[in-house]
């Protein structure tokens, strides 16, 4: 089976590559995290180059990391927080926020039977939360 | 005359010289964390390992932070230790830099040339940002 090249009817994950739940947490979490470092980069008026020279790495580490494409370290996620000046603990918030717009597993609903907290995409951002971009 | 391979100056056995200061602090930080609730929840670290998914050795390197923890890791111990990553993040963060957050800036030999395009102005209207 060849899969199609675009396809907005096509699930995001191919049946050959579906993760477990466990994966899928993990990869919703990395995915909220470059949600937010893409939005707050934006917020600070900074392009993929200025970010990754504050990083000491090359652009297309940023692209990666804001498309989730690469496993993050927490050193890495410090050196990112450091970088875009944001204090960790906040980001991880938003990004779980932004990951699991459900709750985290304390506040699972109670009558959801599935357990499923992880909501289809696109996941954006909204545009209040960063009153300065125009 | 000392056999084997010789060390660079500066490197400590058993630390990665390729993550900063604050990067080890906070891997520190994070192993002492997660042996805590680990320990107040009176699990052996082959028990979280299983609960998390992952090996008991990888388990006892994150502990003892030998390794970095990955995001995808860090989300499977929440999950076996039934708290959040914000929870895990915030702890360790307050007990690696108890100074607070403001402390741990860019130093002068990692602060990013200046780029052409680059608006200080700008740059510091976006902090209002709350992020």
């Amino acid at each position: 089976m060849i899969p199609p090249l675009f396809d907005d009817d096509a699930p995001f994950w191919w049946p050959w590559e579906q993760p477990s739940a466990r994966d899928r947490e993990g990869y919703a979490l990395r995915r909220g995290i470059g949600v937010v470092v893409r939005h707050t980069r934006q917020c600070r008026h900074m392009n993929r180059l200025a970010l990754a020279t504050r990083l000491h790495t090359s652009p297309s580490f940023v692209t990666r990391l804001e498309r989730a494409q690469r496993e993050l370290t927490v050193t890495a996620f410090l050196s990112t927080c450091r970088a875009l000046d944001v204090e960790p603990a906040a980001m991880m918030a938003a990004a779980q926020e932004e990951a699991f717009p459900l709750g985290w597993h304390g506040d699972r609903v109670m009558d959801d039977p599935t357990g499923q907290l992880v909501l289809p995409f696109p996941m954006t951002l909204g545009e209040e939360s960063c009153p300065v971009v125009p | 005359m000392p056999r084997g391979p010789v060390s660079p100056p500066g490197f400590t056995e058993g630390t990665n010289p390729r993550v900063s200061e604050p990067g080890r602090l906070l891997s520190v930080a994070l192993g002492n964390v997660i042996r805590r609730r680990r320990l107040a929840r009176a699990l052996e670290v082959r028990e979280l390992a299983a609960l998390a998914g992952l090996h008991k050795g990888t388990m006892c390197r994150i502990e003892l932070s030998r390794i970095q923890v990955r995001t995808d890791d860090l989300v499977r111990i929440a999950v076996a230790l039934e708290t959040s990553p914000v929870d895990l993040i915030a702890e360790a963060v307050a007990e690696a830099f108890p100074g607070g957050w403001a402390t741990v800036s860019l130093g002068q030999d990692e602060a990013p040339p200046s780029l052409p395009g680059d608006d200080l102005s700008a740059l510091s209207m976006a902090m209002a940002c709350p992020w």
